[in-house]
């Protein structure tokens, strides 16, 4: 009896999955707006920063290291805004009481966001690439496909973790959440050394920028894509983001029960526009 | 409307863009959080030199207060970019008021220009607190008693209100587009101005074709003016930079309130005007 309810639970949250990925793909499909807004205009402040490396005659791969960091930052605000504060807009639109009464497991929900949301987004951070490779002649080195896509996945599940930590905090608050969302862009794109190496950082900021997972994902990505390490070279990247992903997911999922009773008790969970 | 009308519904909607921006906590609270993201903005841009010279070779002390100025001042731009990129979507989708504002007996346009005028309030002691912040802790070589400040305050007025005429513009397709994740529409919209009007470095770098579309953005000239009230350049160069400044700006001006009646005709026309996106 016990297994027939497990695989029916099972069964119910695949296709959770898979119904909020579909809901993710098919909205952005809806406004072809965001080639133009997500993709090219971004673009624009990226070659602001490859103009400054020209001005100070920096090597060319500093220009790739930039490409990458806005690639990554796409990444990065998906998480931030179409994982993390989704729920707060569910639930400013009525939509995360349904949600909650459905007999579904929150992480498939959200793990169905964050699928569609990668999908979306590797759209968006390849259209970065080409741009910048036909336009800056940014080289890319890939010498270990096989480390390059374990990185890439270690660094993806550890930030959607991460950005399932992000959501649990919105069930429990409104605009507070909101605001510290916009706090998370430029003070951890300065960190986490989207636009520069982070080792050019001084020792106590590299030493706060290393609670971050995507300071390891972006260096080990970096290294792979544009200095052609190997798996050998980033295998110290590679141990800590599967600590990350481990530690955060279990994080998240305590995080989402226990902010969602709170939320109960403090009849906080329906609350519009605090 | 009598300039009476008009001046009620543009201080009320400054009061509101207020009270939706900053309400959700206390003042001190509120005012740190508006401060830590231009600083830590200024702060990559300063470690991008400062690791640029590392590796390149170039160490050029007056180009890094050159992009310092630059970066403080665009605060401006990419806040009201930002706030205008999100206020048709926020009022539509989030607290479902733009119907309500419609049929209210305020001007549109005046609504806008209060909400980008709110965050134009807010951006600029953004901007006055991350100078400070340049000169006591950067130790950026700006002397604040040889500041043209006439010439400052005059670039700022017509600057203010190039950028929310550009705002307005932004607002408009708003009303034409769906909710696009947290509004970053207005972020990277911005960034046209960012590369484009020698924000971080001199329009002489770019490519030509990019040097023409530098030359008709009135930004650039509102750059190389409050560089120039800045640093004290002669009267005569800050003369023409903001006569340039105030024919673009009257000409987008008048350019941002077609493409708002425009907008607005369309948005009718299809029904959008309470739309909502659910995905």
């Amino acid at each position: 009896m016990r297994q027939v309810a497990f695989s029916g639970d099972l069964q119910r949250n695949l296709q959770t999955i898979i119904a909020r990925t579909y809901v993710r793909i098919v909205g952005s499909a809806r406004e072809p707006s965001w080639l133009l807004w997500d993709t090219v205009l971004p673009m624009l402040t990226l070659s602001a920063y490859v103009y400054v490396y020209k001005v100070m005659n920096a090597p060319r791969e500093f220009t790739g290291f930039v490409i990458v960091g806005g690639a990554m930052i796409a990444f990065w605000l998906n998480i931030l805004w179409d994982m993390a504060a989704q729920l707060y807009w569910e639930k400013e639109t009525g939509n995360l009481e349904p949600f909650l009464i459905a007999p579904i497991s929150r992480m498939a929900m959200l793990m169905g966001m964050a699928i569609g949301g990668i999908f979306n987004t590797t759209l968006r951070a390849l259209g970065i690439f080409i741009v910048g490779a036909l336009v800056f002649q940014v080289e890319f080195l890939i010498a270990d496909p096989v480390a390059a896509a374990l990185v890439f996945a270690l660094t993806f599940a550890s930030l959607y973790s991460l950005g399932m930590v992000f959501a649990s905090v919105f069930l429990m608050y409104g605009r507070e959440a909101w605001h510290t969302s916009h706090l998370l862009q430029e003070p951890i794109y300065f960190l986490s050394g989207f636009y520069f190496p982070v080792k050019f950082l001084p020792f106590w900021l590299q030493v706060a920028a290393s609670v971050i997972p995507v300071t390891f994902g972006l260096d080990a990505i970096r290294k792979i894509l544009i200095l052609g390490a190997g798996l050998k070279e980033v295998s110290l990247h590679v141990i800590v983001l599967t600590i990350f992903w481990l530690v955060l997911l279990f994080m998240a999922r305590w995080l989402l029960q226990y902010m969602e009773d709170h939320g109960r008790r403090e009849g906080r969970l329906t609350l519009r526009w605090q | 409307m009598a300039v009476k009308d008009i001046a009620r519904s543009f201080s009320r909607s400054v009061w509101l863009g207020w009270k939706v921006d900053a309400n959700w906590t206390d003042p001190w609270l509120f005012a740190i959080y508006s401060v830590i993201r231009p600083i830590a903005g200024m702060l990559i841009v300063i470690f991008l030199l400062l690791v640029g010279s590392q590796v390149g070779g170039n160490t050029d002390p007056e180009y890094l207060t050159y992009v310092f100025v630059g970066n403080v001042f665009f605060i401006l731009v990419a806040q009201i970019m930002l706030s205008m990129g999100w206020v048709i979507h926020e009022d539509r989708e989030h607290y479902e008021v733009l119907k309500y504002i419609y049929i209210s007996p305020a001007s549109f346009y005046v609504y806008l220009l209060g909400r980008a005028c709110s965050t134009a309030l807010m951006a600029l002691v953004s901007v006055a607190i991350s100078l400070l912040f340049g000169v006591a802790v950067l130790r950026m070589p700006i002397d604040f008693l040889s500041v043209n400040y006439p010439a400052l305050g005059l670039s700022l007025i017509i600057g203010l209100v190039a950028i929310a005429s550009f705002g307005m513009i932004l607002a408009s397709v708003a009303l034409l587009t769906a909710r696009h994740g947290g509004g970053m529409v207005g972020e990277a919209v911005s960034g046209i101005f960012y590369l484009f009007c020698g924000v971080l470095f001199p329009v002489s770098v770019l490519p030509a074709w990019a040097q023409v579309l530098s030359g008709v953005l009135p930004l650039t000239y509102w750059m190389n003016a409050i560089r120039g009230s800045m640093f004290g350049v002669g009267p005569t160069e800050i003369a023409n930079n903001l006569t340039v400044l105030a024919g673009f700006t009257a000409f987008f001006y008048l350019v941002s309130m077609g493409v708002l009646r425009l907008a607005d005709y369309l948005a009718r026309d299809k029904g959008l005007i309470d739309i909502t996106t659910e995905h």
